[in-house]
């Protein structure tokens, strides 16, 4: 990374004039200019890898905004596809995204049955190897576009997540990521009779914790754990089960890992991250389920640096605050409203900005970085409007 | 209509339960199977009427809920087609609508010039006739599909208007309809110097009033008027001019009187009517542009009765306070207490309910209506989750 903060363009939904060079998709191409695809070389091959959705979830970024992205690769010479996960690919036509509307082939990331994958070695806790999509890594540029919301396992996903999961294959997405909290011990089977370890099964309201009589083995599922710590309460007295910060920090890191083994197979000057601050769901589009936004839409962010566009999301998300009363009765909302919004819905210890603070020490990019707001409200409205706003008569006449 | 009150169907944003069938899609779902299309007849041509956007917006009812709705039509043995003005139609590519995506034809209300229309005979005020879409009068069954946001000539478009204004051509939509507003006097010629005409065009912040020197003549384009009433402090000593209520009911009468001609055109048990209460704009869809949501999402509405179906939507949106850090820096919001959301944003003589009255007045329907809400979440909360949300590893697989 270059000296100096990173530069991150924003565009808010928020607009000062009725003009539609001031309106939210007016932005979105002015982001995309200053990203500036110059740096994308003629016949280049794009992945503008994104999250197409799943099951019956529909707030993934709009095919309207995709199809302006694609429009400006191939003005830049370049040769985009989208990318997603194979199941992703395969239904992207409910939510609207085919190669008639996309404007582009939508490509599985690693073939239609996951087979296609290159091995990259990560050596993390008990982690050796992770199987990245072998189209992901093909392509010679990355845009990095992403729907950004909150993640019961991690806080929060973003840019990072779009491709530290989405870009693996997906045994070791569920099984090697998303298993990773329970590899620093956090239970003491010599400790732990049984009975007792039955009685903490029974202590967890979301019904987290499991346990094998057989194998006297006992297991907590921490990506859907909000920390209400009854099971310690249970546990007092005992005490044979412990975990903490320590364990949930484990997804944040093997996350930042994965995406850093992803941007290393691009040059530096093709890696573009554009994300969405719109629809702002308590949880990820991979639960496939509509979901009400718990924090006011904000806009769209634009950077050529993945460490600062995620300081800047959750900063400005931050900001924005919670809309309380939209949060799903099924959350345990925190009050404490000095915790992020993503924390008062997940937990104290899933905290959005460990995976961004870990990406920074893995030298991926910078949280120092410079807001840039592009077509401001405050410009635009000084600014002379026009005198018509609607289609005055049919202008596909 | 039949005798007590309505009924319309409600699913809110908001779940009471992880699972899929406890979410939005499944609500929308839901409602449609309260509908009962079992009284659309095989091989009947069904129209879903929707407004499928214009320029840089996107935020109309998503293609992800169209082709659901496409397909309970299929299954109930009608022919179903999505229909809109021509230039609407022609670009229903860039917000995802197609006949793949869909999964149904997408056909111009009145033909590809907007020369395919019916007369009938209006004789309200200025407007002898409306020229309704042909390929609507021609339908078997309407499927009156809304995205519900504020409206600057009306203060809310609902279903009333989607049919209103959407099922009419091109020259009846923007002159007749939208010209209703003049044809009661306002403004006293006689008593109005050029002079104090030019002082009043200078008066308006909105730039609203225009005035004709060599003819004498002044207008006020009350669809964009906002009534801050600096024109009457203007006109104080004059007394020429008059903001009055008349004026704007105008149109929003005349809207229920469209609306109802082509109501009248279907039997009343192949009516249907779905209103999207969300992503609550401001403004149009017809403006063209992405616009804040000014108001937290709510949820869909079904019913058989547009009366109950606009009274429901309204009342559901004025429990609502409208979220004033997303009004757009140029609105100029009205604090007086008592005020609809929609009148606050578009001025209190746009009182969203006049179309409403009116339509009941004509016999359209019936206010009286009984809200039953579908999978809410205080039930569903009650009922067990999965154990897991996410895709199961490789679904497609």
């Amino acid at each position: 990374m270059s000296a100096g903060k990173s530069e991150v363009y924003f565009g808010s939904v928020q607009h000062g004039n009725r003009g539609k060079w001031a309106s939210f998709a007016a932005k979105v191409d002015e982001i995309v200019k200053k990203l500036d695809f110059s740096t994308i070389e003629k016949k280049d091959k794009v992945a503008v890898k994104m999250h197409l959705g799943f099951g019956d979830g529909y707030q993934t970024v709009p095919v309207f905004f995709v199809r302006r992205i694609v429009k400006a690769v191939k003005e830049a010479g370049g040769y985009p596809f989208v990318t997603d996960n194979p199941t992703s690919v395969y239904n992207a036509v409910d939510r609207g995204y085919t190669q008639e509307t996309c404007g582009c082939p939508l490509i599985p990331v690693a073939g239609v049955k996951d087979k296609y994958l290159r091995k990259v070695d990560v050596n993390y806790r008990n982690v050796d190897k992770l199987h990245m999509g072998g189209v992901l890594a093909d392509a010679d540029v990355l845009i990095d576009l992403s729907h950004v919301k909150g993640h019961d396992s991690c806080g929060f996903g973003g840019a990072v997540k779009n491709i530290a999961l989405g870009g693996f294959s997906k045994d070791h997405r569920w099984n090697k990521i998303h298993g990773i909290e329970g590899t620093i011990p956090f239970w003491d089977p010599d400790k732990c009779t049984p009975e007792h370890a039955k009685k903490l099964v029974k202590s967890c309201k979301d019904g987290l914790i499991s346990y094998d009589e057989e194998k006297h083995k006992l297991t907590v599922s921490f990506g859907m754990c909000n920390q209400c710590m009854d099971c310690f309460k249970t546990d007092e007295g005992v005490g044979c089960l412990k975990f903490g910060e320590e364990n949930f920090r484990l997804f944040s890191e093997i996350m930042a890992i994965a995406a850093n083994e992803v941007l290393k197979t691009f040059d530096e000057k093709k890696r573009f991250f554009i994300s969405f601050l719109t629809q702002i769901t308590t949880t990820c589009d991979c639960w496939g389920i509509g979901q009400a936004p718990i924090v006011n839409d904000i806009g769209v962010l634009g950077s050529r640096d993945i460490v600062a566009i995620e300081a800047a999301s959750l900063d400005l998300i931050a900001k924005e605050g919670l809309l309380v009363d939209k949060v799903p009765p099924m959350s345990r909302l925190l009050d404490d409203k000095t915790l992020h919004p993503f924390q008062r819905v997940h937990g104290r210890m899933k905290d959005p900005y460990w995976t961004v603070e870990y990406s920074e020490k893995l030298g991926m990019g910078s949280r120092d970085y410079k807001l840039i707001e592009i077509l401001s409200p405050e410009k635009t409205m000084k600014m002379k409007g026009p005198k018509t706003v609607v289609e005055d008569e049919p202008t596909f006449m | 209509m039949s005798s007590g009150p309505s009924n319309v169907y409600f699913g809110s944003v908001i779940l009471g339960n992880t699972a899929r069938w406890a979410a939005f899609a499944a609500k929308v779902d839901e409602v449609i199977k309260k509908l009962d299309f079992k009284t659309i007849d095989k091989k009947d041509k069904v129209a879903i009427k929707m407004h499928l956007g214009f320029n840089d917006g996107y935020q109309t009812v998503p293609v992800f809920f169209v082709r659901r709705i496409v397909k309970a039509v299929k299954e109930a043995g009608g022919y179903p087609f999505i229909t809109d003005n021509p230039t609407a139609v022609y670009n229903a590519v860039e917000r995802g609508y197609t006949q793949e995506t869909c999964g149904c034809p997408l056909i111009p209300v009145a033909g590809v010039k907007d020369g395919y229309t019916y007369d009938f005979d209006v004789n309200f005020h200025n407007v002898d006739t409306l020229k309704i879409g042909g390929v609507m009068a021609d339908a078997d069954v309407l499927i009156d599909l809304t995205h519900v946001k504020g409206h600057n000539s009306c203060g809310f478009g609902g279903a009333i208007k989607n049919i209103a204004l959407g099922g009419y051509h091109g020259p009846s939509r923007w002159q007749k309809i939208h010209g209703v507003e003049q044809s009661l006097p306002y403004w006293d010629a006689d008593k109005c110097t050029p002079e104090h005409a030019k002082k009043l065009v200078e008066s308006c912040g909105e730039g609203v009033i225009k005035y004709d020197e060599e003819k004498h003549k002044l207008t006020v384009a009350f669809g964009m008027c906002i009534q801050c009433m600096d024109c009457i402090e203007a006109d104080k000593d004059v007394g020429c001019l008059q903001i009055k209520q008349e004026n704007f009911s105008l149109f929003q009468e005349l809207m229920a009187i469209g609306a109802n001609e082509i109501l009248k055109t279907f039997d009343e048990n192949k009516r249907f009517f779905l209103n999207f209460l969300i992503n609550i704009t401001p403004f149009c869809d017809c403006w063209g542009m992405g616009l804040p949501n000014i108001l937290n999402d709510v949820g869909v509405l079904g019913s058989r009765d547009i009366v109950a179906v606009e009274q429901a939507s309204l009342d559901l949106i004025g429990k609502q306070e409208v979220i004033e850090s997303m009004v757009p820096p140029f609105v100029k919001l009205h604090n007086e207490p008592g005020l609809h959301p929609f009148q606050r944003i578009n001025g209190p003589l746009k009182d969203p309910y006049i179309t409403v009255d009116y339509a009941e007045k004509l016999g359209m329907g019936s206010k009286d209506y009984k809200l039953i809400e579908v999978l809410s979440p205080k039930k569903t909360a009650k009922k067990k989750g999965p154990s897991k949300v996410t895709e199961p590893p490789g679904s497609f697989f």
